[in-house]
């Protein structure tokens, strides 16, 4: 058995064990002057089987009952036995395409897991190396085709596998047996054709189908199977350099031997998570419990860190509110001292100062809405009447609030059976009714009529009074009213009843203040 | 495939780490939770304090800035008599002084008692500003219409109160066109209606301690 170190993508040390109590007893020296680490157990003997068989679609607990009947049909005596499904049929019951492999002989294996158990390494799994090999397909462009892979891991035999496109279905292990002036090249030729003619009978590959068979070789026989190898009418050879394959799949550093085992173990350390083949949960359980500690001290981390990030983020946001309630405490103390300062100035004040402001305000409305005064009225008509000598006043009623106003007007429509329609709303009004006489118009009535008629034209032409309106005239001479006088030397000469008169006036306050 | 079996002697520690590092975790985000209410709390109690004591005095401000706008005016109104109790022995006074100074041959007044007046649809608080009327009918016998207009015009001058005549009835005493001109004689009589308006503020409408 060989074990190396891996880190960093690059193998550290190799050690060789022989299979004996010897080797085991080194073994077991190794493993316990080494770190824990995982080990991941790769597997290349003669006693590994491959079988491909179908399988009927099924879920749950169905699948795991009939995987388990297919793994111990075929390897009923070793626990190392594994399934690894590659597809589904295209026709019938689409069935599932798998391939069964297992490890006839389990006391090659049993010694070192039982080693690597008793010190508590944790052993992540056991891999065949053939299922390993689908990962080297794509660097040698083989993962789409039927190809044949040959590799050498050890000095004394040679792997040959055989992919169906990139899905592993036939592999064994060849001890290399070779006479006389047959060669290695002639060995490899030999048993490729062997291979081939059973790949036909097990019908894997279509009659003189054209096989690829790629040989990754040692440096030191490349020369002699370039020169040994010919292509054939079925098979084509591809010959790699194992160092070349190993650039191509980008391995860093020198290989542990002049074998290939170094690249197939490359492969399997570079897989984060490869799935086990052959490792039962028993040989795993270090594994599993190192892992299981694992996550329990990353979910410890986790909830610290997580409980760090908040408890820090609580402490900055409460020292923020500190820091708030400070400036805010400064702050209250600079408004007090200004509030305090203030009252002082303004408490001498009985009063709220809203209230105040109300009182002003109030009498301001007071003093607007307070304008009128029968001065402006009064003054108007003295103007006219000064022009008018032969027109008197012998009464006059003035009104400005508001209910005598209407009391007024209404006792006007009334008499004249009509509406004034020009008063308008929110305007305010102060009214006049007069009442006088014409007087010195010697006998002629026609006359006095006259002399009132222009002192009513002359009130009506001054634009200040919005209504001038005749509520009765001198000698009325209206058809509905009665017309009494008396005529000679020995009549009156002006009767006061007959040459009185009647008039409205209405001025607004605004003109008023005109 | 055989079962995988637990042993938990191999996971102790880590659980106990777990366990621990809960607790911690736990024990850090409480605590911390606890002292940012604590804090919170007691900056809003400061906020509120502030916002208190800052509304205050932008009050104050504003109470000033009325002082010092409608104060004056306020106290003059109130010296006029337009605020405060009705001063009406002052308008008693001031009546017997216009017509010492008239010299009407006539003058008669009444003055009703005070009354409220409903200010409709006004903005102000009338608990605390309340308007009241004080109507005043008076009848006087003038020599010609001018003395009207005097005593009038003297009435709103010397009781300085808010006086609005109501209306007035003017009638020529002779019924001849000529004037007499005689003290003891009128020539025309005049009755007229008068209201003095004044304004009372409620105790309610006081400073309290605050200013406010």
């Amino acid at each position: 058995m060989l074990a190396y170190h891996w880190s960093a993508n690059r193998f550290r040390m190799a050690h060789a064990f022989e299979p004996d109590p010897q080797g085991y007893q080194d073994f077991e020296s190794f493993l316990r002057t080494t770190p824990k680490h995982p080990v991941r157990l790769m597997v290349d003997i003669i006693e590994e089987g491959f079988r491909v068989e179908s399988m009927p679609r099924a879920f749950g607990s169905d699948r795991k009952s009939l995987t388990q009947r297919l793994l111990t049909r075929h390897f009923r005596t070793t626990s190392y036995r594994h399934l690894t499904i590659q597809g589904r049929h295209k026709t019938g019951r689409r069935d599932l395409q798998v391939l069964i492999s297992g490890l006839t002989n389990p006391e090659l294996l049993h010694g070192w897991v039982e080693i690597i158990n008793r010190n508590q390494v944790p052993l992540e799994g056991i891999y065949s190396l053939p299922l390993t090999g689908q990962w080297l397909l794509p660097a040698i462009n083989s993962a789409k085709s039927r190809s044949l892979l040959i590799t050498q891991q050890s000095p004394g035999a040679v792997r040959q596998s055989f992919y169906d496109r990139g899905r592993l279905r036939l592999s064994r292990l060849i001890p290399i047996r070779y006479e006389g002036e047959e060669g290695y090249a002639g060995f490899v030729s030999r048993e490729v054709n062997n291979t081939l003619r059973f790949l036909d009978s097990q019908r894997l590959v279509r009659r003189n189908e054209r096989v690829h068979v790629h040989i990754v070789s040692p440096v030191e026989y490349m020369a002699e199977l370039q020169r040994g190898l010919f292509d054939q009418e079925t098979i084509q050879y591809e010959i790699w350099d194992y160092r070349s394959v190993a650039k191509r799949l980008h391995i860093r550093g020198e290989l542990p031997s002049g074998f290939a085992d170094g690249l197939f173990a490359q492969l399997l350390c570079r897989r984060a998570w490869p799935d086990n083949h052959y490792a039962t949960a028993d040989m795993r359980t270090h594994y599993f419990h190192r892992q299981a500690r694992r996550g329990l001290y990353g979910t410890s981390l986790a909830a610290l860190l997580i409980a760090s990030l908040i408890g820090g983020a609580n402490l900055v946001e409460g020292r923020l509110y500190e820091s708030h309630t400070l400036e805010a405490r400064v702050e209250a103390v600079q408004y007090q001292r200004q509030y305090d300062e203030l009252l002082r100035e303004i408490s001498s004040f009985p009063l709220q100062a809203a209230y105040v402001k109300d009182a002003v305000d109030l009498v301001r409305e007071l003093d607007d809405s307070i304008v009128a005064t029968p001065e402006k009225l009064i003054s108007l008509v003295g103007d006219v009447l000064n022009r008018h000598p032969n027109v008197i006043v012998r009464e006059m009623r003035w009104v400005s609030d508001n209910e005598a106003r209407a009391s007024l007007e209404k006792q006007s429509q009334l008499r004249r059976g009509r509406r004034d329609d020009e008063f308008v709303a929110g305007d305010r009004y102060q009214i006049a009714l007069i009442k006088g006489q014409v007087i010195d118009f010697g006998r002629s009535y026609r006359g006095a009529v006259d002399l009132f008629g222009a002192f009513v034209r002359e009130l009506r032409s001054d634009g200040r009074f919005s209504v001038v309106e005749v509520q009765r005239t001198p000698f009325d001479i209206d058809p509905q009213a009665a017309i009494t006088g008396s005529s000679g030397i020995g009549a009156s000469s002006d009767s006061r009843e007959r040459t009185g008169y009647e008039l409205l006036l209405r001025i607004k306050h605004r003109d008023e203040q005109v | 495939m055989n079962r995988f079996n637990i042993h938990w002697k191999m996971l102790r520690g880590a659980l106990l780490a777990l366990f621990l590092s809960l607790g911690i975790g736990v024990s850090m985000v409480l605590g911390s939770l606890f002292y940012v209410q604590k804090t919170e709390s007691k900056y809003l109690r400061q906020r509120a304090e502030l916002d208190g004591i800052a509304r205050l005095y932008r009050t104050a401000e504003n109470d000033r800035s009325l002082y010092s706008q409608y104060v004056t005016r306020y106290q003059d109104l109130e010296r006029q008599g337009v605020i405060g109790d009705e001063p009406r022995l002052n308008w008693v006074e001031a009546l017997e002084r216009i017509n010492q100074s008239l010299k009407l041959p006539v003058l008669r007044y009444e003055i009703q008692p005070q009354k409220p007046v409903s200010m409709q649809g006004n903005r102000y608080d009338t608990k605390i500003i309340r308007v009241y009327r004080s109507t005043m009918s008076f009848d006087a016998g003038l020599l010609h219409e001018g003395d009207l207009l005097v005593l009038l015009d003297e009435l709103r001058r010397q009781t300085s109160g808010r006086l609005e005549v109501r209306d007035c009835d003017i009638k020529f005493a002779s019924s001849t066109r000529g004037v007499v001109f005689n003290v003891r004689q009128p020539n025309l009589v005049a009755l007229c209606t008068v209201d003095w308006y004044t304004l009372k503020i409620g105790a309610n409408a006081a400073r309290n301690e605050q200013g406010s």
